[in-house]
């Protein structure tokens, strides 16, 4: 697949998973990892960037399981690029499925 | 593999990332594993979930170049959006037809800013103290969907090509059209929208600017930019998907940027220059300055200069450079290719070198073959100190006073 394609629709799925509230890292990667075959590490680099891109803050929580957790929160910047990509993304999967009937 | 090595090799790749971000993953990866284990999933299989380290460098080395050459890349070419163009009477009419104009300026400026989008952009110097403008525009799309425009503001003159508003925006609702675009690319058009832009289809603006301009950027965004034979203060050249070509320039800040072409600069002089590609090739010859800055996502950097200091990185290109007498610093770093550095001239050095799985070598003043491994290496009286780091890579230096 074009990288840069499954890049754009990786940092997509994980804008989407955080509309729905705060995440830490592996719990998201966990998610998405359920959903389609991909090394789970190269989720960080993306939402390393979500984060510089200001579409994400992070904060850690403490956790009895071991390290702390780093928790990700999207921004208003964040949510207002996850509408439109999100948009831009069901107006691709419609003329998709538009073109493979014909 | 188990954790202890996994983690070492992670380690490892990430170092030419900076110490920063090398513990920012590090961090992101044991706390993945604190919690697979606490899920009672074996290392093996965290490890399995994680993936191959080379995947995520690779995601990383996207990101982490200088100055967003993502965005750059990812720029589409302007061609792409195209939304009407004419029937096919227009198209009759503007075969093979070639258009041309010549304009002339005069006035103080300050600075020149040209934007070509789609056009080839070549700037040098004017024969007197006016700027020169010649426009063509070759066959049929380029006449009809793109114009020249020129204005000046705050003693800043500015001209380039922009996209005429179309004429036929209302009145075509019958027709099928489709234009998708993906983060922000054209991924789909059909109907009558995306008119081929053929062979036949060029615009090129030929600009001439005055002796002692201070300042000049030109930015494009699927053409070319050339820029010859000027002296300036402040010189930026910008390409989407195009090659930035720089030929016998002097200017005390020198940028040259591109998303996906090559950048060649050669017998050019500066204080500070800088020259970043996203995945194409950068070459500089016969460069002379302060200090000399390169990189490029997964292209090769190559060349030959005389500059106080080097800094040259490449994703996953190999790094080929010839310095000249006064280097006092050079690092070089690429995540998987090979580098070899020739020095010439120089009172000595201080090398640190460090290659994930490549050889080393290291010769000085003709005492050829000197096989040596990661570390600190220095030779004559360590006038120049050299940095080089490659992930897998084999790194050749060579010597002389």
């Amino acid at each position: 697949m074009n990288t840069q394609f499954k890049k754009g629709a990786l940092e997509l799925c994980v804008l989407s998973q955080l509309v729905w509230g705060d995440k830490y890292g592996y719990e998201l990667t966990e998610k998405i990892s359920g959903e389609m075959s991909i090394a789970s590490g190269t989720l960080y680099p993306i939402l390393r960037k979500l984060k510089a891109d200001d579409y994400v803050t992070t904060y850690l929580v403490e956790s009895e399981s071991g390290p702390a957790r780093k928790y990700y929160k999207l921004t208003e910047k964040g949510k207002q690029y996850q509408t439109s990509v999100k948009q831009e993304w069901e107006t691709f999967i419609n003329a998709v499925n538009q073109l493979l009937l014909g | 593999m188990n954790k202890q090595e996994y983690m070492k090799k992670l380690q490892e790749r990430l170092e030419s990332f900076g110490k920063e971000l090398q513990e920012e993953i590090m961090e992101d990866y044991r706390q993945h594993f604190a919690e697979g284990e606490n899920e009672g999933k074996s290392e093996e299989e965290i490890i399995e979930e994680l993936g191959n380290i080379e995947e995520m460098i690779r995601e990383l080395s996207e990101d982490e170049l200088p100055e967003g050459f993502a965005q750059r890349a990812l720029e589409p070419a302007a061609v792409e959006g195209q939304e009407v163009t004419g029937t096919q009477e227009d198209t009759e009419k503007f075969e093979e037809t070639e258009m041309k104009r010549a304009f002339s300026y005069s006035g103080y400026y300050k600075a020149v800013v040209l934007e070509g989008k789609v056009a080839d952009v070549y700037v040098t110097e004017s024969e007197n103290d006016q700027i020169h403008v010649d426009y063509e525009a070759k066959g049929v799309n380029s006449q009809q969907n793109y114009e020249y425009y020129q204005y000046e503001e705050d003693g800043t003159f500015y001209a380039g090509v922009k996209r005429k508003k179309s004429i036929r925006e209302e009145g075509d609702s019958d027709e099928k059209m489709v234009k998708v675009t993906l983060f922000g690319r054209t991924i789909i058009s059909y109907g009558t929208i995306g008119n081929v832009w053929n062979s036949g289809q060029s615009i090129t603006l030929t600009v001439r600017i005055p002796k002692g301009m201070p300042k000049l950027t030109a930015k494009v965004g699927s053409g070319n930019v050339s820029v010859s034979g000027v002296e300036l203060e402040a010189l930026e050249a910008t390409s989407g998907s195009g090659n930035v070509g720089l030929n016998d320039i002097v200017a005390d800040r020198l940028k040259a940027h591109t998303g996906s072409g090559n950048i060649a600069a050669a017998h050019t002089e500066f204080i500070s220059g800088a020259l970043e590609a996203g995945s194409g090739n950068v070459k500089a010859e016969g460069v002379k300055g302060r200090e000399l800055r390169c990189g490029t996502g997964s292209g090769n950097i190559k060349g030959e200069a005389s500059v106080g200091e080097y800094h040259l990185a490449s994703g996953s290109g190999n790094i080929k450079m010839k310095a000249g007498g006064n280097a006092e610093r050079i690092n070089m770093s690429t995540g998987s290719g090979s580098i070899k550095l020739e020095l010439e001239g120089i009172q000595g050095m201080d090398t640190t070198v460090r290659t994930g799985s490549g050889g080393v070598r290291i010769a000085w003043n003709e005492e050829e073959g000197q096989k040596v491994k990661n570390g600190n290496y220095t030779y004559g009286n360590g006038a120049c100190k050299i940095k080089a780091n490659t992930g897998s890579g084999s790194v050749k230096i060579f010597g002389r006073e």
